[in-house]
């Protein structure tokens, strides 16, 4: 009756028509509840959470990787410029110490009025039972063996010993060394010697003379070396022992010998001076 | 010669090392003599003649640096040498257990001579007892742990100067033929 073709065009706009008629019921209730959608919905939800999270977390540890390698490169540089910073700051600390001890030895160098010559310790003397240094000054810059060392806080030394370029200088702690000195306030007069233990002890004070605790020593210049009125040390004890007819007197000495960096080595040792009678 | 030479260099570091770089870094008034265990080595093991022209180098270098009388530390170190020289004769001094205590009585033979021998002569009132004992024995107790290590390194020198040398003379002979 119908040709083919006929049915199959028939067909198409029957379909159309469903098509278009169902497009527009379902659009105008798109607030009602289908249930598919539901299902549809649990199903496939949960793995494109998993593969969404995935994606995400890769994402965030591939860029955090990055960040962190940047961060680590930019944390060591950060690191070597600290360590740069610190080791600058360092020395300028350093500088700033030196020029400080300088400054107190060239005015002190300027008060006592005296030719003398600085100088730098390189050394200690290899023995714990011998008190001495080195010096980086000898022969060539006018050093001479005797000649006295001193700092800015007081009397270091006497040089020992010398060799062209560096000095051997041993220390007024040294038991082998005697400084003739005062006590400033009341001019009682002994020798100053280095014990074993880093102090010192002042010798041959009678017992009447007057030595008190914190009294300030000084050199005589009496002995020909050390001029006079360098600081020696400050008395540290003070004890008369029986019919003994000296006061045994414990010296804390000026200067700090575990600290010495740099010296004055006096080149026109002073006349020594006649005691008044 | 090469090897006194070795010897002689070692000995100066220390000594540079002992006196300028160790009282920077603080106080170590109760450190040994580093050059003791030098002088041990070269008794124990090195040959009589090289040892004795190590050991009398260093002695006078030493003395020269030093405030002691002169020949105080030439005297003490070869005290320790010829000691060494005569305990290698019946004992077994390289023993681990036997060093330790080898290095301990260098150290105190040392410091018997630098102490004993300027109150023997009259040279210098004598130091305060507590504070000898106090410092000979820190310096015994430094010698006991440490001292077998500078022994083993100046050992482990020598065995690497040996191989150079037989190397060396192995390069030679090839080249020779």
């Amino acid at each position: 009756m119908f040709s083919r073709k006929t049915l199959l065009i028939v067909g198409l706009i029957l379909l159309l028509a469903a098509n278009v008629i169902g497009l527009t019921l379902s659009g105008r209730s798109r607030d009602a509840d289908w249930g598919l959608g539901q299902v549809g919905l649990a199903l496939v939800a949960p793995f494109q959470a998993v593969v969404s999270y995935s994606l995400r977390w890769a994402g965030d540890v591939w860029r955090h990787y990055f960040v962190l390698v940047n961060t680590a490169r930019e944390n060591d540089h950060l690191k070597k410029e600290l360590a740069r910073a610190w080791a600058h700051n360092d020395r300028l600390t350093e500088t700033v110490q030196e020029n400080r001890r300088l400054r107190r030895l060239l005015d002190f160098q300027q008060a006592v009025g005296l030719d003398v010559l600085p100088a730098e310790v390189i050394g200690k003397d290899p023995s714990p039972w011998f008190r001495s240094v080195i010096i980086d000054k000898g022969r060539l810059s006018g050093v001479r063996k005797g000649q006295p060392v001193v700092t800015a806080q007081g009397i270091a030394g006497q040089v020992a010993e010398v060799a062209e370029r560096y000095a051997k200088v041993l220390l007024i702690i040294d038991q082998n060394t005697a400084v003739d000195t005062l006590v400033q306030r009341s001019r009682a007069r002994g020798l100053v010697t280095g014990t074993s233990d880093e102090r010192c002890i002042f010798k041959y004070v009678v017992r009447q003379d007057d030595v008190q605790v914190g009294d300030v020593l000084i050199s005589s210049g009496l002995d020909g070396v050390f001029p006079k009125g360098l600081k020696v040390g400050s008395v540290s004890a003070v004890e008369k022992a029986g019919a003994d007819i000296f006061q045994e007197v414990m010296v804390a000495p000026s200067v700090d010998f575990a600290t010495l960096e740099e010296v004055l080595v006096i080149r026109s040792p002073p006349r020594p001076e006649v005691p008044e009678e | 010669m090469m090897g006194s030479l070795l010897f002689i260099a070692f000995g100066l570091c220390l000594l540079v090392v002992q006196t300028a770089v160790m009282p920077r870094l603080g106080n170590w008034s109760g450190c040994y003599d580093l050059l003791v265990p030098l002088v041990v080595f070269l008794g124990l093991r090195r040959r009589f003649w090289d040892g004795l022209a190590v050991v009398l180098a260093l002695g006078l270098v030493v003395d020269g640096l030093s405030c002691a009388a002169p020949g105080y530390y030439l005297t003490a170190y070869l005290w320790i040498w010829a000691l060494m020289r005569w305990l290698i004769r019946f004992l077994r001094v390289a023993n681990t257990f036997l060093l330790p205590l080898v290095m301990a009585g260098a150290v105190l033979i040392e410091n018997l001579v630098l102490l004993a021998v300027p109150l023997l002569l009259a040279e210098q009132t004598a130091i305060a007892a507590s504070r000898a004992l106090s410092t000979v024995a820190a310096q015994m107790v430094w010698a006991l742990l440490t001292g077998p290590l500078l022994l083993a390194v100046f050992g482990q020198s020598q065995l690497r100067l040996r191989r150079y040398q037989v190397r060396a003379a192995a390069r030679r002979a090839v080249k020779d033929e």
